[in-house]
């Protein structure tokens, strides 16, 4: 069960990673592309524009959202929604 | 993105999976994550300047603060920032061609280019929630201390495009707290994006239709048709507005959050002034809270509240927009405030009028000042000051002729004035929420079907150029 649980917090994880690198890869290559056209230095074709990511950051969504309820099935509903750390940190306080 | 898009109803949906799904600690990061992406949808450059306003001006809260007595000095340096931004953004264009006009009439001839600069979407809301919470430290409240509650609170994404101005006070303490998902709320925001959408769709999209039309041609319409066109705009722009303003409510409402409303069925105001207090509430209560109370008030003498009130009518109405039209609309509201309160001041009649409870009187009050607002309106459509004097000049230049073309406008009108009236007698939320949930569907599937039948194209909102 722990493995289950390990696989489902990875899932997690990922989930925010790849959500704050389509945040920032938009004003980001923004900025490349400019610098790029103005320089001449370097060539830089940007891959991916914002309403191409909604269709995928919707399905991110949908498996976060599934992910979640699997946990909660899993796990002390407190544990998923963050309030035994926060009550284990206000503690150790 | 637009409220009355496909691409927002996904947006909308991811949102609420996300939020509603991750841990309480992180919503806040998830509310900023969230907001940066939509602003980032029109243009993802200006996501820069949204997060260097952000992080400067709560840098400045948070010094002012730790620094009571170099207090004065932050407030300047924050609120200078600001007024650049909105500045040059919004107003370059507008003082260079200016210049360039005064110039060319005194005999010199110039000839410096000025670049087209694409105005950053909301930037008048945003900037003006950033200089009310920096107002509201310097005056005493505690400044917020963490980052992303505050970037949570100007980005919020349901009123960063277009409002309503949110105040620190109404919005961090419900971000700080925990948003507890609550089966009425949720109903009352659905019923709320409906509403919105069927203002937006049904009534703005249409009759703007008819009213482009006018304004694109104004010397081709005269008597009746300019007339129509008139009304319509008055109604096309409070549809336009006030649906917005019901989607983004809904939206808080279904992340559990609640945003004050923004229009209180203005046409029915029986003076100008009650207008302001039912009309973009939010932005005519910023101007009041922290300019006209700035600038004195009403404590000041006579004359100097009637400076006061014109100073800040001609600013508001310089907010909407760089054109002449603009500040033309704001001074005409000047005046008619300004009015009003004199003939208060001066003549017992005009005192007791508002306190008069005849139904006669009251109508004729009404009618009386939609007319003034419309007046108003023509002068906030028109592209010029010329253009504006042929649509009025037109409705006086020809008989009142009935165009078999303009029936379904009327009817229009004719609904929308029902509805206007109806909504001030009738709570039809509350009403809607009582119902059983076959019912609630039923109503979803008639909106879908108003909905289908008049979409045309996704129209954008008018308070998305302000």
């Amino acid at each position: 069960m722990s493995v289950v649980r390990l696989v489902l917090k990875l899932i997690v994880g990922l989930i925010y990673a790849v959500l704050a690198a389509i945040l920032l890869y938009f004003p980001f290559a923004q900025i490349l592309a400019y610098v790029a056209r103005e320089t001449r230095l370097f060539q830089f074709q940007q891959t991916l524009q914002v309403e191409d990511s909604l269709l995928p950051c919707l399905g991110l969504a949908v498996i976060y959202f599934v992910v979640s309820v699997i946990r909660r099935m899993l796990e002390p509903a407190a544990d998923v929604l963050g309030e035994n750390s926060k009550n284990q940190s206000d503690d150790s306080k | 993105m637009l409220f009355n898009s496909a691409n927002y109803a996904i947006f909308l949906i991811t949102a609420l999976l996300l939020f509603w799904s991750s841990p309480r600690r992180i919503r806040v990061y998830v509310i900023v994550g969230l907001s940066f992406y939509f602003y980032m949808y029109s243009y993802p450059i200006y996501f820069f300047l949204l997060a260097i306003l952000t992080l400067f001006n709560f840098a400045m809260g948070l010094e002012m603060s730790r620094r009571p007595q170099s207090a004065r000095l932050y407030l300047t340096l924050a609120l200078t920032l600001d007024l650049l931004s909105i500045a040059f953004y919004k107003y370059a264009n507008f003082a260079a061609h200016t210049l360039q006009s005064m110039l060319g009439f005194v005999g010199v001839k110039t000839n410096f280019v000025v670049a087209e600069i694409t105005l950053p979407l909301g930037i008048s809301f945003f900037t003006f929630q950033m200089m009310s919470y920096i107002i509201n430290t310097y005056r005493g409240e505690r400044a917020e201390e963490s980052f992303w509650n505050f970037a949570a609170y100007v980005s919020f994404f349901p009123h960063l495009a277009a409002g309503p101005i949110l105040r620190p006070t109404t919005m961090l303490p419900q971000i700080k707290g925990e948003q507890h998902y609550d089966e009425e709320q949720v109903v009352r925001g659905m019923f709320l994006i409906a509403q919105g959408l069927i203002k937006k769709i049904a009534f703005a999209d249409y009759l703007g239709s008819y009213v482009d039309k006018v304004y694109a041609a104004p010397a081709d319409y005269h008597g009746l048709a300019a007339l129509i066109a008139v009304y319509a705009y008055a109604f096309q722009i409070y549809f336009d507005f006030s649906g917005y303003t019901d989607i983004a409510i809904g939206c808080s409402k279904l992340l559990g959050f609640q945003i004050p409303i923004n229009f209180d069925l203005p046409y029915i105001s029986k003076s100008p002034r009650e207008f302001w207090r039912r009309w973009h509430i939010s932005l005519s209560s910023w101007l009041r809270d922290y300019l006209y109370i700035s600038l004195g008030g009403n404590r000041k003498g006579r004359w100097r509240t009637h400076f006061n009130m014109m100073t800040t009518m001609v600013l508001g109405g310089l907010w909407h927009g760089a054109n002449w039209t603009f500040v033309l609309w704001g001074t005409y509201h000047g005046i008619l405030i300004s009015a009003q309160r004199f003939l208060e001041e001066q003549f017992e009649f005009f005192r007791r009028l508002s306190a008069k409870k005849s139904a006669v009187l009251s109508a004729l009050a009404t009618v009386f000042t939609f007319h003034l607002v419309c007046l108003g309106w023509v002068l906030f459509r028109s592209k010029s000051i010329s253009q504006a004097g042929t649509v009025l000049g037109n409705i006086f230049r020809a008989a009142f002729v009935w165009n078999s073309a303009q029936t379904p406008i009327v009817l229009m009108l004719a609904l929308a004035v029902i509805s206007h009236v109806m909504r001030s007698k009738w709570d039809m939320e509350s009403w809607y929420v009582r119902m059983p949930a076959p019912v609630q569907a039923f109503g979803y599937a008639c909106v879908t079907i108003v909905i289908y039948l008049f979409f045309t194209t996704e129209q954008r909102f008018i308070y998305f150029q302000f």
